[in-house]
């Protein structure tokens, strides 16, 4: 028997854990998602042709109910005051290069990162007031993802078997060093408008489970902080006062949201009994995140960083990753402001993919094609 | 949909879905992700049924979405989130010789660049052309046929004892 036929059999005998997913649940996601697409349809098409403000079917936030798993149909909801239609533009695309991204912006909104793709690696992309540069390669996958005022940029670089953050300034990249056998860095480095950079990181062949540090790189250094935190910490984000954001794991999955200063002191933000928490994005007073029921998705969330209070948002599923320093949301590819869903143009056919938000409501992301989920362009949202 | 198209879509799907998920699963190593790829592969399917279900190769089409899908999802960086909490589980391997081996070969798979794993879910467990293959990641045949060599070759430390245990019995 060859290799190739022994891979084949070995696939099939390989035990995989039961899905979740049931057929009716499949249509029932299938309906609405049919039913988001002609309304959505109806109300982008009014606002391309008319540019006036309008509505789209959301769900009315503070619904006690909680979220159910597999999603119905939302109900719509009056509004004595339509939520501000946002300005779309499609971002320049450098020459010769086409299946461009955009996946995040700095707080100015001056500086947006993205990428196009060879295969499956990541070739760096940077708009400076909307124009476009290709960005040199430290590795065969180079990754931007996250990027600050002054337009200093934290990433990773991937390639056969290894892996590291960088940070790109000046035209130069630096490999941001990891404790001795901590080389498996997750989830992603970000970073603040000084240029300190936060990211986890535990041994490549450490089960879900081990117990890795979290780092802090001051702005400038190669060398890290370890954080003096619990050994079951995961940090997030870090925002420009130095507040550090994330949560505490248990049984390999988001436990308790929380914020923390570089010293350790934590504060255990607000959540909902029965419910798992985390935080995963974070600017300003502002952080979001998710809230888990014992066995399901999640739904997004909105914490006062002054306060600990927590808003839970119902107008999108799935954990908050974006946020601004008024306290809009991204979840879901949604842009939720103020408690609302606030709508973002984009030709028919198409499905936003909506990656970041600028302080001064740009939001960035790209298109694809709602069958096949190709990438289409590039774009800029002002909101 | 008319009932008659929902009922076609609901035959379809109660076939396929038990290997569509251990595709998903396959790529991206983790069950709930899994789980969200197919659920999104599927309802994507649900909108476009009855231009897809005209298709010549259906199956190949609902693959293209999903790997796009899983693609879509390691873009976001959000994949990372999950993956940093679940991946690299350590092998552990017991008496049991055959759920040792599936352990390593398992564990293997995720340590492949994410290229060569895709490209070798695609053709050893979903039995893809080099052709599909290629059309699915979007890439070129040459590629496909590279970096399938190259996951073969680091899959084949962990194919090589079942060989020889087999050999053995």
């Amino acid at each position: 028997m060859n290799d190739e036929q022994d891979l084949r059999d070995r696939f099939e005998a390989i035990p995989v854990p039961p899905t979740r997913v049931t057929v009716d649940a499949l249509v029932e996601a299938g309906r609405r998602r049919a039913f988001r697409r002609r309304s959505w349809q109806a109300a982008g098409g009014v606002a391309l042709a008319t540019g006036l403000l309008v509505a789209v079917p959301t769900m009315v936030i503070g619904d006690p109910a909680p979220p159910p798993t597999v999603v119905v149909a939302p109900t719509t909801s009056a509004r004595p005051t339509p939520p501000k239609a946002c300005q779309d533009t499609i971002l320049r695309a450098p020459a010769g290069v086409t299946d461009v991204a955009a996946s995040g912006v700095d707080p100015s909104g001056r500086y947006i990162i993205g990428y196009h793709s060879k295969g499956q690696n990541f070739l760096p992309l940077l708009w400076t007031d909307g124009v476009p540069r290709k960005l040199p390669l430290v590795a065969p996958s180079t990754q931007l993802t996250s990027v600050n005022r002054n337009g200093v940029v934290a990433g990773l670089a991937e390639g056969p078997n290894f892996q590291y953050a960088f940070r790109y300034e000046n035209g130069r990249y630096t490999r941001l060093r990891t404790p001795p056998g901590m080389d498996w860095i997750y989830p992603y480095p970000t970073m603040n408008s000084a240029g300190d950079i936060v990211i986890n990181a535990k041994p490549p062949r450490a089960s879900g489970s081990h117990s890795g540090v979290s780092l802090l790189y001051k702005a400038g250094s190669s060398t890290p902080i370890t954080l003096p935190l619990p050994t079951n910490a995961n940090v997030y984000d870090i925002t420009d006062d130095g507040t550090i954001v994330g949560g505490l794991q248990k049984d390999g999955g988001a436990d308790s949201a929380y914020a923390w200063d570089r010293n350790g002191r934590s504060r255990k933000l607000e959540s909902v009994p029965g419910r798992r928490s985390m935080v995963y994005s974070a600017e300003g007073d502002w952080a979001t995140g998710g809230l888990w029921p014992e066995d399901g998705d999640a739904t997004p969330a909105l914490w006062d960083l002054r306060t600990g209070k927590l808003t839970q948002l119902r107008t999108a599923e799935g954990p908050g990753l974006a946020v601004n320093d008024d306290g809009w949301v991204l979840a879901d590819n949604k842009l939720v402001r103020d408690g609302q869903e606030a709508p973002l143009p984009i030709p028919p056919d198409q499905e936003i993919r909506a990656l970041g938000v600028s302080d001064t409501g740009l939001v960035v992301g790209h298109a694809v094609t709602s069958v096949g989920n190709t990438i289409v362009a590039p774009h800029a949202w002002q909101c | 949909m008319r009932a008659d198209e929902e009922r076609e879509f609901v035959e379809y799907v109660r076939v396929r879905l038990p290997r569509l998920h251990r595709t998903a699963y396959l790529l991206c190593s983790d069950a709930h992700r899994a789980d969200d790829i197919v659920q999104q592969t599927l309802a994507a399917l649900y909108v476009s049924w009855r231009k897809a279900s005209a298709a010549d190769n259906l199956d190949g089409f609902v693959h293209r979405i999903l790997v796009r899908r899983y693609l879509d999802e390691r873009r976001r960086g959000w994949s990372r989130v999950l993956l940093g909490e679940h991946r690299s589980p350590s092998a552990s391997p017991g008496a049991d010789h055959g759920i040792g081996e599936r352990d390593a070969l398992i564990t293997a798979l995720r340590a492949l660049p994410n290229g060569q794993r895709t490209v070798v879910v695609l053709r050893y467990f979903d039995d893809l052309t080099v052709e599909q293959t290629a059309e699915a990641l979007g890439c070129s045949t040459g590629n496909v046929k590279s970096q399938c060599a190259r996951g073969l070759a680091a899959l084949r430390g962990v194919l090589t004892p079942a060989e020889s245990l087999r050999e053995q019995s």
